[in-house]
């Protein structure tokens, strides 16, 4: 699960501004804001930097949630 | 390092025609469908290497080894298969344009598309003609 998205809007930023800020597809974005794909801990810090955030505001997992 | 870096993104982009950016997602699913075209030809292989024991005591010499290349050749042809529709099925191929730029760009994938199949064209006929 993961707040990017809202983090992403409250900034006004679009998915392909993100995505060109961060070096990635914006398909890549898109995926992630839909808890399609697991990005890797060096996006996961790129992305919480570029919203001005940290990981724990960004991401959390569920209890029920597989490991 | 930098430059050995971005010589392989080069060939990974030209090899798989990624258009967007070589981002992780995108070797992430490169190696998924290559880890899986190796493992479809390390099995091929060990089935062929098994036949090929066979088809040398069956047939003759040269029987056995057009065979066998030919065995090899399908295996290779099968897992570019793979490879092509495991990564055109994963996305990373595909381009994005804004509406403004679509017609402008879909005329010159068109133009790029015919002038392939023409030079595909002319150098099969002329490699026909070297062999006469």
């Amino acid at each position: 699960m993961n707040h990017v998205r809202g983090l992403r809007e409250q900034k006004g930023l679009s998915q392909t501004a993100l995505a060109a800020e961060i070096g990635v597809a914006r398909q890549t974005i898109n995926l992630i804001e839909n808890n399609k794909y697991n990005p890797s801990l060096d996006l996961c810090l790129k992305i919480a930097w570029v919203l001005g955030t940290d990981l724990n505001s960004l991401f959390w997992r569920g209890k029920n949630e597989e490991a | 390092m930098k430059k050995h870096k971005s010589i392989r993104a080069s060939l990974l982009r030209w090899m798989f025609g990624i258009r967007g950016p070589l981002d992780e997602r995108a070797e992430h699913e490169i190696g998924r469908v290559c880890t899986n075209a190796y493992i479809f030809l390390f099995l091929y292989f060990m089935v062929v290497l098994a036949v090929s024991l066979v088809l040398t005591n069956v047939l003759n010499p040269a029987q056995s080894a057009y065979l066998i290349i030919a065995l090899v050749a399908w295996g290779w042809i099968i897992s570019a298969v793979v490879v092509s529709i495991g990564i055109s099925h994963s996305g990373v191929m595909v381009r994005e344009v804004s509406s403004a730029r679509y017609t402008a760009e879909r005329r010159k994938l068109v133009s790029m598309a015919l002038l392939e199949r023409w030079l595909l064209h002319f150098s099969t006929t002329f490699c026909a003609h070297c062999h006469q």
